[in-house]
């Protein structure tokens, strides 16, 4: 079994140890194995960002460890060479120009490679503006810099906080494809945390959630989302609808105003046959009927609402972990 | 190591305004006083006399040089570099950038040494353009401009010079300890730069006040004495010492002086203390 590229074990952060003490990571465990696109997801303040400072040795964990493979860089910083990072935008010293802050980082990060560089500003498209001083530059300007950055050192682990903040839509677009591209072209592991969760979806493999400190859920993407499928109908009257298919199915009319003919009904994608020869059988006109999956931003307000949360593995989707 | 250094010596010579107002303006100034004084000498036939039969010596200047540094109001100067440099990191948020992979006792070595060359580089420059820039203006108004260059004459320049050089850098280390310290605590290079310029104000100006105004309430002279424990009296008596072989005189008349293993024992302790202190915090923090 190869050795994970992440793993912590009991990671805890408390702030503030004498006054009003605030426990912001809560003895989370979780794995990334190496090659995956793995999101760690969660609300503002659910510790997702103090998770990924005690893993590049920023922050000190107050109880338990995040090993980066299979070494704890608290012991072994030289293992953050293999990582590259952006954490919570792009930051830069302004006064210099984009090029001279990748040598900045480049030197600290064990040398420069000016070739490479040069690649990668043609990469996120900055040629031109390497010359530029970086306080004059637009947030999704330094947000390219900030990716050109942290790949100088061609790492295996990229870990990638909020990537696409300041991002317009086409930039979001190249970024998920660029996100892919590390994983599947190049090979590279990648830590992703987005407040777009769509995002997320179509471009993880595996997804933690966390709230107030400890990781809610966790597990593959499609387990989490395959659950008990809906179907979405619309047709020429809802109370005829209704009557031919409630015996069978439970019928959930849309809440939406101005749709009173269209309702979901609890059933898998094979019973679509069934249903509308049932209704053409009883004279309901048929306007369409399609699967209704769960996305991923549904799911995450489900587990991080103010709702109870799912502590009973029972009450968990198929696949999904539930964390102590 | 060499490329952290690399990375350090970046940062620090691309703040052009930084190390323009606070550097820089060490040889800024020299040529400044160069150019005043060649006016004054071109105006004044007596000054140009005076200049002509009592001719600064070059090793006077060279070595008078690293005094300037040690000046409290110069000091000033070198700690708002000092604290910006530190305190940078913080405001720019940038640490999280080049610190994962580095040991930080590593990083904040790198950052005191690169601090350190590039104002002992700079104070390089300023002797040379004084030293130069007299022998030009003796040149022009036919004065002499001695001592006689000789192998002895170099060799007790160069003598006279490192030391002095040495203790300026020891008392320049302590209060860039101060301003590495004040800016990883407060994080902002405002008010890395305020603190340290104030902790350095009370240290040069203020403490003696406080201090003889305790002993007067309290009339316990002793109090008084405890200025004999600062950086600037210590730098200031090795100087004295060095050079004239002699305590530098009290600052209250009649009170007690220390011997030059004593200030420089003091002197080391401070440096250790400093910079030790700034080292420590730094480890020990999270970066945010």
């Amino acid at each position: 079994m190869a050795t994970p590229v992440i793993e912590t074990e009991g990671l805890t952060k408390v702030f503030g140890r004498l006054r009003n003490p605030k426990l912001a990571v809560d003895h989370i465990h979780f794995r990334v194995e190496p090659g995956q696109v793995y999101g760690f997801l969660g609300p503002n303040g659910a510790g997702k960002s103090t998770t990924i400072r005690m893993i590049l040795n920023l922050m000190y964990a107050s109880e338990g460890k995040a090993l980066v493979f299979g070494e704890d860089p608290r012991k072994k910083p030289e293992v953050l060479y293999r990582v590259g990072s952006l954490v919570e935008g792009a930051t830069f010293y302004p006064y210099l120009r984009g090029w001279d802050n990748l040598k900045v980082v480049g030197n600290s990060r064990g040398g420069f490679d000016e070739a490479r560089a040069k690649q990668l500003l043609q990469f996120v498209g900055l040629v031109g503006s390497e010359r530029v001083r970086v306080k004059a530059y637009s947030t999704g300007m330094k947000q390219r810099l900030g990716i050109a950055a942290a790949l100088l050192n061609n790492p295996d682990l990229v870990i990638l906080d909020e990537p696409t903040n300041g991002m317009d839509p086409s930039g979001i677009r190249e970024m998920r494809q660029f996100i892919r591209d590390l994983a599947y072209k190049y090979g590279k592991t990648v830590f992703l945390t987005s407040h777009l969760l769509s995002e997320v979806q179509q471009t993880s493999d595996r997804v933690a959630i966390v709230n107030k400190g400890k990781i809610v859920v966790e597990g593959r993407i499609d387990e989490l989302l395959n659950q008990e499928e809906e179907l979405e109908v619309e047709v020429g009257s809802l109370e005829k609808a209704k009557t031919a298919l409630q015996e069978r199915w439970l019928v959930i009319p849309s809440t939406v105003p101005n749709e009173p003919n269209r309702f979901r009904i609890k059933a898998t994608r094979n019973d679509t046959p069934s249903i509308v020869r049932r209704l053409v059988d009883q004279n309901v006109d048929v306007f369409g009927i399609a699967p209704v999956r769960q996305s991923l931003e549904d799911y995450f307000l489900e587990v991080t609402g103010d709702a109870p949360l799912p502590l009973d593995p029972s009450s968990l989707p198929v696949g999904a972990k539930p964390h102590a | 190591m060499l490329d952290l250094f690399r990375a350090e010596w970046k940062k620090a010579t691309g703040n052009r305004l930084l190390v323009g107002c606070t550097v820089w303006i060490f040889p800024i100034l020299g040529c400044g006083a160069l150019s005043l004084f060649t006016i004054i000498l071109l105006a004044s036939s007596g000054s140009r006399q005076d200049f002509i039969n009592e001719p600064p010596r070059w090793d006077d200047i060279g070595v008078g040089v690293w005094g300037i540094a040690n000046f409290p109001i110069s000091r000033l100067f070198l700690i708002s570099f000092a604290a910006t440099l530190f305190a940078g990191e913080y405001q720019y948020q940038t640490l999280k950038s080049v610190l994962p992979g580095n040991r930080r006792l590593e990083l904040i070595v790198t950052k005191f040494m690169a601090m350190t060359a590039f104002i002992v580089i700079t104070f390089v420059a300023t002797i040379f353009i004084l030293v130069i820039g007299f022998g030009l203006i003796c040149l022009l108004f036919g004065a002499d401009y001695p001592p006689a260059v000789t192998g002895s004459t170099v060799a007790e320049f160069l003598k006279d010079l490192l030391l002095n050089a040495s203790i300026t850098f020891a008392s320049t280390l302590i209060f860039a300890g101060i301003a590495a310290l004040v800016s990883i605590l407060t994080r902002s290079i405002l008010f890395g730069v305020m603190a340290s310029v104030f902790l350095t104000l009370i240290e040069s100006f203020g403490l003696i006040l406080v201090l003889a105004l305790i002993a007067a309430i309290t009339h316990l002279d002793v109090i008084t004495d405890l200025y004999l424990l600062t950086p600037t009296y210590n730098s200031g008596n090795i100087l004295q010492w060095v050079n004239d072989n002699s305590a530098a005189p009290p600052i209250l008349e009649g009170r007690a002086t220390l011997s030059l293993s004593e200030s420089v024992i003091i002197l080391g302790f401070w440096i250790i203390s400093m910079v030790g202190l700034s080292i420590l915090a730094f480890q020990r923090q999270d970066i945010q």
